[in-house]
């Protein structure tokens, strides 16, 4: 069973959900994602992935994109079964957090659903 | 490779072998794509790495006591890279880390330490880089020069700056400029907003551009040209909502309407960053009186490659030259120019005390080392044996005083990183305590600079304490330690420990001293005289336009308002005055004095002018030591009259009767005023500059007995209750009168005078709270070394014990010691507490650098200290039980 999982794990895991990438890429988009709000350094980076690598919800990934695109022989990573697993339940609690501040009126609903 | 990529590999060895083994490239390549994208931010690596590699280290012996539970075999680290130096940091860290785990209560008064020195370090240095080490926003600020003049002109008048301007070669620019307020009725309120009229160098020499629109064009410093200003960005915002079209259009300025030509950035704020709109000063070269009205200050762009001490001597040349070329003007009096630079004429009155305050944070770290290196040492001794059964194992004595190094480095930096959490939070709240009369409140924030200075403080701090005890280590014989069992101390030791106290509770003591020193000054301050009755009375700024107020109109308005406010309830007196005290000294008017023939203007006395209604001196509660106060008969038409105050009938008559006598203004037109009356002195110009010699005219007669009646006065309200009461009637009276008068600084007069002395009381609570600290962590210190030099000696009080000492001989043998300690500290802290006060004399008031009284109490403080740090040790020998010891 891994350990409850920390805001950076889930920043890292989310941005894994839509794609393998490498770690300059996943900081960024992390910095994109948060309004330039959460900078991750190199060694916290690495840690939480070392972390997640350990944990078996991550592992690195063989796929490489076209030779073009590669410019080093970066480590690329992916979600592995466990880890969409693990990814998903913290959605739905935060799913259920958030229904519950809607529900009394912290923020308003979204519409369009 | 670039360099600091070279440092990040250096950086990256730090953490575990396993780590890195890990992700030492994938670490590295992000570096090199953030040094691409030009991206790299120094201080979050560094706080990076730091709490990162300690994080993993403690991670890495955590797996090693799992696996060390499981596998009875020690499983040897992988290893894929040779030993370097940092390799062995490496190991040394995690040996550290182990260590604190082991000793928590050790670790949390070690870091706890540390973090305070470090913390309020890095606070104060925040501020002092802020304030003082970061350079002005204008380009090439080391040139930019502040000019006036020294006593008795101080400032410069139209036809001195046009002089110096065509004939000064070291300034490449040179601008004057003045300041005042206007009434700004564009708009919600009618308010009043401090202007500065700058002659057309003004904004080139700080290389100031506007935000929006232009700056002024030549035509526009003309006489006959547009009138224009230029608006700050904090009026623009407050007052016109940062509206963008406003640029172009016309605000009402003293009853004229004037086009905003231009808005200034938020950063520009010279001459002071409430001045809130800039005008074109018009000069008029032919004006009369242009040589005689000492009335603006100047800036400067000094030429490439001129230092400061030529521009000096090439303008008092100058203004040594007019005095034989205008001797009706200047007279005898020496003209010697005061030229700063602009930082100096921002910041030098506030540097002594931030350099003390840096100082006092300063004598507080060095307190704190002192105390841990205690701890260490004393650690050490009971670690010798330990370390003696490794070196016999064959670890060599630089291995293991390196190890110890390393680990009180791994100290200092845990001690730093709370630290600068806690210089943060100290940071801020110091600038939201802080007074407004601070200059660059608002450049003060925890930067680059700041962070390295902490970064800085933990190496240092970190050598400091670990240094001695790690080179003792590498002294020490294994084999001498091995034997003695460890039941002994060793005396050199001892004699480093006490000999490291005195010098902690010498420091305590001049920290004590200097603050108690300028506490005293504090207190000499606060009780300075100031000649008035500050309480109760509320005061409120009024301004007429001049364009609908003739001086009839003028006087008429203030003997209203005054006549039905003292009618109002709660009441007491009510008057009108040009010039507040403490906040509004400065003028100097010359004058002519009956019996005294006078060649030239430069020979005429000059003293302040003040206008008030009659009944000023009741309101403020300053005494007529002769003669009477002003009526209301006192008007146009009646005889002219004026009172003085002592300070002036002293200069002026020299004990003589004033009463009687005449002066006038040093003017033909100008009626003799016959003196009636001799008024108290009261402080004009701060609670520290002399009283200037002061003349009161009544505001009914002054349109011709002192030029023109006041347009802007001041209301005094002496009111039963509290004076803050009154306001709403005061504003119906003004308005019922008057709807677009604007009434401005609304303030109690009890709260202008504490203001003023605001920043030193300031300064003064944050040294005795830094004093408090050093006597506390001195404290510390002692119960630490008397505690240790019991526990060592149980042996022998045991056997003292045994052999018949009373109770109050033990009590001696262990007091003794921590006296005779202390003694020395405070002799040798006292001497430098008044080596100290004496470069601090700038600083002092009414004390003398050598005070008896703030010595003697810095001494009782730190004897009681030491003597509470002394109780408990003694206690504890006293319950010394002789057959447990000896057996």
């Amino acid at each position: 069973m891994p350990a409850q999982l920390k805001q950076t794990d889930i920043l890292i895991l989310t941005m894994l959900s839509a794609g393998d990438r490498h770690g300059y890429r996943i900081r960024q988009d992390i910095l994109e994602h948060t309004d330039g709000r959460v900078r991750l350094e190199a060694g916290n980076l690495y840690r939480a992935i070392g972390k997640l690598l350990d944990e078996g919800l991550i592992e690195e990934s063989s796929r490489r994109p076209a030779q073009s695109l590669d410019d080093e022989r970066r480590r690329y990573y992916r979600l592995t079964a466990a880890g969409r697993r693990a990814l998903a339940e913290e959605m739905l609690r935060l799913r259920a957090l958030v229904r519950f501040a809607e529900a009394h009126k912290l923020i308003a609903p979204e519409r369009g659903r | 490779m670039t360099l600091g990529e070279r440092g990040y590999r250096l950086l990256l060895r730090l953490y575990p072998a396993r780590f890195r083994d890990r992700f030492e490239d994938e670490l590295l390549r992000l570096y090199r794509d953030d040094e691409r994208h030009h991206d790299l931010r120094w201080h979050r690596i560094i706080a990076d790495v730091a709490s990162t590699t300690l994080l993993e280290h403690v991670a890495e012996w955590r797996r090693g006591l799992s696996t060390r539970r499981l596998t009875a075999a020690a499983q040897p680290t992988s290893r894929t890279r040779g030993d370097g130096m940092l390799t062995t940091l490496a190991q040394d860290l995690r040996y550290a880390v182990r260590g604190m785990f082991r000793q928590p209560a050790f670790t949390a008064v070690v870091v706890t330490t540390l973090a305070l020195g470090i913390g309020v370090n890095t606070a104060i240095f925040s501020v002092v880089n802020g304030i003082l080490l970061r350079p002005l926003p204008y380009p090439e600020p080391e040139r930019i020069v502040h000019f006036t003049h020294e006593q008795p002109y101080q400032s410069v008048s139209e036809g001195e700056f046009l002089d110096y301007q065509r004939d000064l070669r070291t300034f490449e620019k040179l601008a004057a400029f003045n300041s005042g307020d206007v009434s700004l009725t564009s708009g919600d309120e009618p308010s009043r907003v401090l202007t500065s009229r700058v002659s057309s160098e003004f904004f080139p020499i700080l290389g100031a551009q506007p935000l929006r629109g232009r700056l002024f064009t030549p035509a526009e410093y003309t006489t006959a040209g547009p009138r224009a200003l230029i608006m700050s960005h904090a009026l623009w915002q407050s007052r016109f909502g940062g509206d963008p079209t406003l640029v172009g259009r016309d605000i009402m300025v003293n009853g004229r309407p004037l086009t905003v030509v231009g808005i200034m950035p938020e950063s520009f704020g010279y001459p002071s960053t409430t001045t809130g709109l800039w005008a074109p000063m018009r000069l008029n070269p032919d004006s009369l009186w242009g040589r005689n009205n000492h009335y603006m200050r100047m800036i400067g762009r000094l030429s490439g490659g001129t230092s400061l001490a030529a521009a000096r001597a090439e303008a008092n040349a100058l203004a040594a030259s007019w005095q034989t070329q205008f001797p009706d003007i200047y007279g005898d009096a020496t003209m010697t120019t005061n030229i700063v630079t602009l930082t100096d004429s921002i910041t030098g009155p506030t540097r002594p005390f931030l350099i003390a305050l840096l100082g006092a944070v300063g004598f507080v770290l060095l307190i704190a080392c002192v105390n841990i290196a205690n701890l260490f040492l004393a650690r050490g001794e009971t670690r010798r044996k330990e370390v003696a059964i490794r070196s016999a194992l064959g670890a060599s004595h630089r291995r293991l005083s390196a190890q110890l190094l390393s680990e009180s480095i791994l100290f200092a930096i845990i001690g730093g990183v709370l630290g600068v959490a806690l210089a943060w939070a100290a940071q801020r709240a110091l600038v939201a305590s802080a007074p407004a009369s601070i200059p660059r409140l608002a450049d003060v924030r925890l930067d680059g600079t700041v962070l390295l200075f902490g970064a800085l403080l933990v190496l240092v701090t970190g050598m400091l304490f670990g240094l001695y005890p790690s080179l003792r280590v590498a002294r020490s014989r294994p084999a001498m330690s091995l034997r003695e069992g460890g039941r002994t101390g060793a005396s050199g030791s001892s004699r480093l420990r006490r000999m490291l106290v005195v010098s902690e509770v010498a420091l305590a003591v001049m920290i004590l001293g200097g603050a108690g020193i300028m506490l005293r000054s504090l207190w000499k301050v606060e009780a300075t005289d100031i000649g008035f009755e500050p309480a109760g009375v509320m005061t409120a700024q009024v301004s007429l336009p001049v364009a609908s107020y003739d001086s009839e109109r003028l006087v008429a308005f203030f003997e209203a308002v005054t006549t039905r406010l003292a009618a109002t309830r709660g009441v007491t007196s009510a008057a009108a005055v040009r010039s507040l005290p403490i906040v509004e000294g400065g003028d100097r008017w010359s004058i002519m004095v009956d019996g005294v023939v006078l060649q030239t203007i430069g020979e005429s006395p000059s003293m302040a002018p003040q206008q008030v209604t009659p009944d000023f001196f009741r309101t403020l509660g300053i005494p007529l030591v002769a003669g009477r106060a002003f009526t209301a008969e006192d008007r146009l038409g009646a005889p002219f009259v004026a009172i003085v105050n002592e300070e002036m009938a002293r200069q002026l008559w020299k004990g003589a009767d004033p009463i009687g006598r005449t002066i006038k203004m040093f003017n033909d037109e100008a009626p003799w005023a016959t003196v009636v009356g001799v008024a108290r002195d009261t402080r004009a110009d701060g609670l520290l500059q002399d009283v200037p010699p002061t003349m009161y005219f009544p505001h009914a007669q002054a349109s011709r007995s002192n030029y023109s009646s006041a347009a802007t006065m001041s209301i005094v309200v002496k009111t039963q209750g509290p004076p803050a009461a009154i306001v709403p009637q005061l504003r119906a009276i003004v308005r019922e009168l008057d709807p677009n008068v604007p009434i401005t600084r609304v303030q109690e007069l009890q709260e202008i005078v504490d203001v003023s002395i605001a920043d030193r009381r300031f300064s003064t609570t944050l040294l005795m709270l830094f004093a408090a600290l050093a006597a506390v962590l001195a404290g510390i210190g002692i119960y630490g070394v008397i505690a240790y030099g019991v526990s060592q000696r149980t042996h022998e009080i045991g056997l003292r014990v045994a052999l018949g000492a009373r109770r109050l001989s033990v009590a001696r043998l262990v007091l003794q010691q921590s006296l005779v300690t202390s003694g020395i500290g405070v002799v040798l802290g006292l001497g430098g507490a008044v080596a100290l006060a004496r470069l601090a004399r700038s600083m002092l008031v009414g004390v003398d650098a050598f005070d008896p009284l703030t010595l003697i109490a810095a001494t009782l403080l730190i004897g009681l200290v030491s003597l509470m740090a002394g109780a408990v040790p003694v206690r504890r020998a006293l319950r010394v039980d002789p057959i447990t010891t000896l057996r």
